[in-house]
Order: structure tokens, then sequence, then C-alpha cells
């Protein structure tokens, strides 16, 4: 499985210091994100991943080890992410 | 020619027939009415707002009796805009309160080529400090010392940021002041001009403080963002001015603002623009001295560690 912004949404994202905030424009919400959520919703931006793949990426970025720490890390982050509808699951 | 030009009897002859029409910042407004408490609030509190001759206003409002019994049975008041009445009537004596809450409502709900924040706005040496508050907050009281001293008002109520380029637009109306913080300005601001109170309202005691003339004067010049903080009065507080997360403050600000949401994405790039390029603080106080020394310590152009 792979995540991915969805294809009809525009999101809209602004860091400062350790926060972000997103706006989404399907449902015209906005959220406040970690640094490391809006980290992970840039890059789905970008192009979609599956999760080893953006542990790899996220480990090197944020340097840390691509450790079970992180992938249960990353993996609550997409799921927060899959909660809030600004990502979703798509078969590979 | 500002309304202080006119006489008595003219200020009261444009209202009762063809109306009157002045500018308040970037905003025409032509308002009817044949009650004297309006006729007198005007006349006090707006002597020094330009007049506007042209015939065209952003909202065309009557402020008058309901056009049935309570006419006369326990006489109420009745403010329309461009013919309907968005509001229930309220009781006759509190006709000026009335008006300057439907002239904020007329903003609020109406202008939305600007992001329109409820908050009050006021500005020193170009750069401008947006405090959003929810009622009961202190908000009004403390933007009324402030434009005592030193502060220039843009506006007690609405912060107006143009979508453009994110400058803060003025739009300076009277100070409305409640209960225990009309005697308060009384005794800090003697000289300032004040409306009578009036009791009983849905905010409690109410009065309304003339703007300082420069502020009025400068009502077409805009100001750079400088600072968001957000106030809160607390008996016994110690005064602090404590940093807030800027992704924090947008969110907050976002709750306090009026067409966030009609403006969509428009609304998120100007408050993020707002927040980015203003220094974020949580702001305590109990003290009014203290408070004002604190906010005359805010510089602009540094940003928070």
């Amino acid at each position: 499985m792979k995540w991915q912004i969805h294809p009809a949404q525009g999101l809209r994202l602004r860091c400062w210091e350790d926060e972000a905030i997103v706006y989404n424009d399907l449902s015209g919400d906005t959220h406040l994100l970690s640094a490391n959520a809006a980290d992970v919703l840039t890059r789905l931006q970008a192009q979609s991943a599956d999760e080893s793949g953006l542990a790899a990426l996220c480990a090197a970025d944020w340097q840390v080890p691509d450790d079970a720490d992180l992938r249960t890390h990353l993996h609550a982050l997409l799921m927060t992410l899959q909660d809030l509808s600004l990502v979703e699951q798509t078969p590979s | 020619m500002n309304i202080s030009a006119l006489s008595s009897e003219e200020l009261r002859r444009r209202l009762r027939h063809s109306g009157l029409r002045f500018r308040t910042g970037m905003l025409t407004a032509c308002v009817r009415s044949r009650l004297e408490n309006v006729a007198a609030g005007i006349e006090l509190l707006y002597a020094d707002y330009p007049l506007a001759e042209e015939d065209f206003a952003d909202f065309y409002v009557e402020v008058s009796p309901p056009r049935n019994l309570r006419r006369w049975v326990r006489p109420q008041v009745d403010f329309r805009v461009d013919g309907a009445s968005p509001f229930k009537p309220l009781p006759a004596d509190q006709a000026f309160p009335m008006f300057e809450w439907g002239l904020n409502w007329c903003v609020s709900s109406q202008i939305h080529d600007v992001l329109i924040i409820h908050a009050a706005v006021i500005e020193r040496h170009g750069h401008a400090a947006v405090m959003p508050a929810p009622p009961g907050s202190g908000k009004s009281t403390l933007c009324a010392a402030l434009i005592q001293n030193g502060w220039r008002l843009l506006s007690d109520e609405l912060t107006l940021v143009r979508r453009s380029d994110g400058a803060l637009l003025p739009l300076p109306r009277p100070v409305s002041l409640k209960n225990a913080s009309i005697d308060i300005m009384r005794s800090k601001a003697p000289h300032a001009v004040f409306t009578p109170a009036v009791r009983d309202t849905l905010k409690g005691t109410v009065a309304h403080m003339k703007p300082p003339t420069d502020s009025v004067a400068r009502a077409l010049e805009p100001a750079l963002p400088g600072w968001v903080i957000f106030p809160k009065y607390e008996a016994g507080a110690a005064t602090s001015m404590t940093p807030l997360p800027r992704a924090r403050a947008a969110l907050r600000l976002a709750d306090n603002a009026f067409n966030y949401s009609t403006l969509g994405a428009a609304g998120f790039e100007a408050l993020a623009n707002l927040v980015g390029a203003s220094r974020c603080y949580e702001f305590r106080y109990s003290d009014m001295n203290e408070a004002i020394a604190a906010f005359a310590d805010l510089c602009p152009g540094e940003q928070p560690s």
C-alpha cells in the first residue's frame, strides 16, 4: 500500500519553528501539525510513497536511525494525517 | 469638510431626509435617523469624520422606530441596512449603541476584499499590534488606554487585512466600553469625550469614547504587521508578555476571523502572511499602567527566540 494526497485536494502549508498549519481546500479546514507531520505531508505532496520508503527518507532528513521507533512514529503520523483527511492509502 | 462643519440643524436635517454620508477609513456610510439620541451621538463622536459628497455609499443604514405598535408602546428601535432588518429591535434608548453594533455588522458581513478579524488593532511607528480577544477579555479597555498613550487607533473591533499586500487598513470608530471599564477610562482619560452610559443592554452598561482626532485624520494610512497579541485581563495577575508559537497564533486568529472560511485559500494566505510577519504573544495583566509600559517596550523587526 502507498500513501498519497487525494488527487483532487489542494493543500497549503506554512511552517514556523517546529510547528505548521495546513489548509485543506476540499474541506476548508485548517489544522495544526508538528514539523515532522508537515514534512511527511510535503513529501507526499511531491510523490506518493509506501511507509518503508518514507521512513528511509525521513531518517536521512531528520538524522535519526531507520528503526522500529521511527517506523512506529511515522505510522502514527500517517494515521493522524489520515484521520484529518489529509492523506489516504492506495494500492501500490 | 468634516461633520463638525455642519450646524446641528443641518446635521439633523440630513439624518432625517437625504442621509448623512461620511467616511470611516476606506468605507462610506449613508445614515438616516429621526432619533435624537442617534443624532447627538454622531454629533459628539463623529465630528472629525470627513463628509462624503459622492452618491455612492458602501452601506445605507437607517436607525429608526419599528413600523408597529412598538413605535409608541415601550418604544423600540430598529436597525436597517439596504432596507432589511438583520437584527431584532432593541429598546429605544439603545439606539446609538445599536447604530455602532450595526455598522460593525455591516463591515464584518459584507466586506470580503479584506480578511476581517475580530480584534482591536493599534499602530506605532508604522507597525500594527493586532489584539484578538473574546468579549470580556479587556481588549477594548486596553485599546482605549493605549490610544491615549502614544498608539494610533486603527480599530477597536475589526482588524482589516488587505489581501493583496497584507497591510492593516484603518477603520477608526468610537471605542466601545462596557461596565467597569467606562469609569476606568473616564478617570484615566479625563479629557476624552464619552457618550452617556446606556444601561441594560445585552452587553451590560455601554458607552462610547470618541477616537483621537489624529487617528481619524490618518484613516487612510495603512500599517505594516508588527505584533499579534492575545490580551487577557486577570485581576491580580502579574504583567507578562509571553511568546506564542506562530502556528498556534494562526489557528487562534482563524477562530477570530469573521470571513476566514468565506475567503477559503485566500483567507489562509492572508492570515499566514500576517502571522509570518508578526511577533506573537500572550499578554496577561491586571495593572493598566504596567500594561501601557509593556506595549511601549515592543520593538518591531526582532525575531522571537
